[in-house]
């Protein structure tokens, strides 16, 4: 056995490495060359130009000795930035928005009972034009803030039917014609990032769930329902003031929501097309909410919305607040979030049966505010006639998400402990309840080319006295969404609800033609169904439209 | 004895070292080698870099638009990279993100982060045919999993532009591949695609790839200008990364579904 001493295999290693380094650096390999050379490194930054047009030639195996070749084209590009500054992303600053004008035609005409000697008729705007300006800024520092503010203005124009109901509406014959400016301010928020914590506080949108046309666990931000189908996705839901916290616990993250005071539902009482008082709510709202708005200006009808809307809110003296918190995490393609929320449900409408008894033997078309002396009186006496208020609840839900093939499967499912429905004689009825939604989506990739189908179930554990408006014990109903290109830039969507349970149907047709940053929609919608039916019950929000918008 | 035997052994090795060297020098890689090559150059930007682009839309008719987008990256394995990307350009895709993770079995992970929802959702894996965001590359020309699954093969080589190349054709393993086989010219010395030709399933060519400009960035190469055009929709895109920036040391935790709903 040779021995080698311990230096001089050193030496002998020693030589071999710089032998190797000469060789690299006395023939590099050239640019030609058919060994695979390594990309350069250390030296100036290099451009260099391509002709791809040039004819592709079979060539001879080029000879490793050959001069490297320098191409015409090359030329030195500016020095880059050194590897790894682009980890420090500085600041960030976008400004997008839209504007919007659009016009709605109601296609249903007034019943013959809806005159204007019927005092418990309910006001229809038959024209309606909006114009919406929405801007969104946000700013970020480096990875670790964040500021956000959006908000938005509107004009509304809104022209009731005319006052003769065998009149034909001609845009110019309406009853009468009020106009409404609304500012609003969305969200405003800041956020504080760090590798394992994020921190938001402010005014924020927080949207849970996976569903898109009933999402039961979307419950950390109130809705607007006062345009439910033609309103802009921004403006769906109310952006609320809360400190959000994201936990990223490696496995999972883990969100805690702490939502100072509670913020209800925003929707019309009375007077507008998808106000909860419409021509087939009891006669005693009916000409109760007729009476109101005739002792009032006009111009109070907007506001006073809100005071039909709640009499009693949750104290917003940060003594009760709304609390939430998720779970969420991704195993093997599955997204699972678990939810809880601590919150409010509402409005619950309770009459005092006494005052029901006095409204019903009440002649509203001759009715006036002297005939609520009985539940004046009542409130004098420290009763409580009619109240609103909004009621303590538990949310406990779940939704699962994957991807087979082309299509994204997707179950959202809650349980709430109370929850206020509307009896059809239009007072609450508070029961646990039960709600599901699986969704299907077959994707293509792009936003605008789509197919949607929801199946919706809703399960109210409490059997109610009165049946209920728009639910039964057991609501199903098929949600639909398709978008499709049609020819070039026009496109085409289509959204519907399909009741099983109770019947109904809501149709919603739309053509888009998008060029560059204007997209113009036609579209209609068309509801009916069963008696006291979410179709049937807003029925005479059929409608032609068209819109014009334009993204910044 | 001792002595005289260590000057041989040095000797030896030494001849051997240059001998190899040689052999390694003239011997054509396989064709497998040179897609391997193309994976480790990352072309693109889209495994350890930050890079800012742009892509010029153009149909057949001429009207044009355009898609912005900032992307990063990070490689996490060899061959698999994790990307977000955020959008710019249309307006109505401004501020929204993409992210992608890369997976060696099974589907990618994607989410799609729209502001006016919003929220992130999980898109389908299994879209690789699908455009990009309207674009003429698909989610397969982005996942490069054709490339990582496939099996290669030499064709003579061929200069473009005074460039040699390896002329490779691949044909991908995977049965929701768009293509049926890709033809690929890869320059000798930096690995960059020079050209590709991509057929799809009936073998009819269907799109083709051109590079009209790369750029050494810190001694790394990217193809910085290049269009991908439909010749069976007469449709292109003209794809252009303004910046390119090599950046092996993104943290791991950007490329997250919390990340994502950052600006």
């Amino acid at each position: 056995m040779m021995w080698y001493p311990r230096p001089t295999l050193l030496a002998a290693a020693s030589a071999v490495a710089l032998f190797r380094l000469s060789l690299a650096h006395a023939a590099p390999p050239p640019a030609g060359s058919a060994g695979i050379a390594a990309p350069a490194s250390g030296e100036g930054d290099v451009v260099e130009t391509i002709d791809p047009d040039a004819p592709n030639q079979p060539v001879e195996p080029p000879v490793v000795e050959a001069p490297p070749a320098v191409p015409s084209a090359q030329r030195r590009a500016p020095p880059a930035q050194p590897p790894g500054a682009a980890s420090s992303p500085s600041e960030h600053f976008e400004l997008h928005g839209w504007a919007r004008q659009s016009l709605e035609v109601g296609l249903s005409k007034q019943a013959l009972s809806a005159s204007e000697m019927d005092r418990t008729s309910v006001p229809y705007d038959q024209l309606v034009a909006r114009s919406q300006l929405f801007m969104r800024a946000r700013y970020s520092r480096a990875r670790w803030f964040e500021a956000n503010v959006s908000g938005a203005v509107s004009y509304s124009l809104l022209e009731t039917a005319p006052a003769h109901a065998d009149s034909t509406f001609n845009g110019f014959n309406g009853g009468s014609v009020r106009g409404v400016v609304e500012p609003q301010l969305y969200e405003a928020y800041v956020g504080l990032f760090s590798p394992h914590l994020d921190v938001r506080i402010g005014q924020q949108r927080l949207a849970w769930g996976n569903a898109d046309f009933l999402s039961p666990n979307d419950v950390m931000n109130a809705r607007d329902l006062r345009d439910p189908f033609l309103s802009e996705k921004e403006l769906r839901h109310i952006p609320t003031l809360m400190l959000r916290a994201d936990w990223d616990l490696g496995f999972a993250t883990l969100q805690g929501v702490v939502e100072p005071a509670y913020t209800p539902d925003r929707y019309d009482v009375y007077g507008s097309n998808w106000a909860g008082v419409q021509p087939d709510a009891p006669v005693w709202a009916r000409g109760l909410s007729n009476l109101a708005a005739r002792s009032l200006d006009p111009t109070l009808q907007e506001p006073a919305q809100r005071l039909l809307a709640a009499t009693r809110y949750p104290k917003s003296n940060f003594t009760a607040p709304v609390l939430g918190g998720r779970l969420s995490w991704s195993v093997a393609g599955l997204d699972v979030n678990y939810y809880y929320q601590y919150g409010f449900d509402g409005p619950l409408i309770e009459v005092d049966p006494s005052f029901a008894e006095s409204l019903a033997s009440v002649d509203w078309n001759n009715a006036g505010l002297v005939d609520l002396q009985p539940g004046l009186a009542a409130i004098d006496a420290g009763k409580r006639p009619l109240s609103v208020s909004f009621i303590r609840r538990h949310h406990i839900g779940m939704d699962l998400a994957r991807t087979i093939g082309p299509v994204a499967l997707r179950l959202d499912g809650a349980y709430q402990s109370k929850r206020v429905f509307m009896r059809r004689d239009f007072v609450g009825f508070v029961s646990p309840s039960i709600q599901g939604v699986l969704s299907a989506e077959y994707q293509t990739g792009d936003k605008d080319k789509l197919a949607l189908l929801e199946v919706v179930y809703t399960h109210v554990i409490d059997t109610p006295a009165v049946p209920l408006l728009i639910y039964e014990r057991d609501t199903v109903g098929v949600a639909a969404d398709v978008r499709w290109p049609l020819w070039r830039a026009l496109g085409f969507e289509l959204r519907g609800l399909f009741g099983i349970r109770p019947r109904t149907a809501i149709v919603q047709p739309e053509l888009n033609l998008k060029h560059q940053s204007w997209v113009v929609s036609l579209g209609g919608l068309w509801l009916d169904g069963e008696a006291y039916s979410l179709g049937r019950y807003f029925r005479r929000n059929i409608e032609a439209y068209a819109k014009v918008k334009l993204l910044f | 004895m001792m002595k005289k035997s260590v000057p041989l052994v040095l000797i030896l090795i030494g001849l051997l070292e240059l001998s190899t060297r040689f052999v390694r020098a003239d011997a054509k890689p396989s064709a497998s080698d040179v897609i391997a090559k193309v994976l480790n150059a990352d072309p693109w930007g889209l495994s350890g870099a930050a890079v800012t682009a742009h892509a010029d839309l153009k149909d057949k008719g001429g009207a044009t638009s355009q898609l912005a987008f900032s992307a990063r990256s990070r490689r996490y394995e060899a061959t698999l990279a994790k990307s977000l990307v955020r959008f710019t350009a249309p307006v109505d895709l401004a501020g929204a993100g993409f992210l992608q993770i890369q997976k060696s079995n099974g589907d990618d992970d994607r989410f799609l982060f729209l502001p006016e929802l919003p929220r992130s959702r999980r898109i389908s894996g299994n879209l690789r045919a699908n455009s990009f965001m309207g674009t003429d590359f698909s989610f397969a020309d982005l996942d490069r999993r054709d490339l990582r699954e496939s099996t290669a093969k030499s064709l003579p080589e061929a200069t473009i532009d005074k460039y040699p190349c390896f002329h490779v054709e691949y044909q991908p393993s995977r049965t929701d591949s768009p293509y049926s086989r890709v033809e690929i010219w890869v320059r000798t010395d930096n690995s960059l695609p020079l050209k590709m030709n991509f057929f799809d399933r009936a073998n009819a060519l269907l799109k083709t790839f051109t590079t009209q400009e790369v750029r050494r960035v810190s001694g790394h190469w990217y193809v910085t200008r290049s269009t991908m055009v439909d010749r069976q929709h007469s449709h292109e895109t003209v794809l252009v990364l303004d910046k390119v920036e090599p950046a092996a040391d993104i943290p791991d935790d950007e490329f997250t579904v919390r990340n994502l709903e950052k600006l």
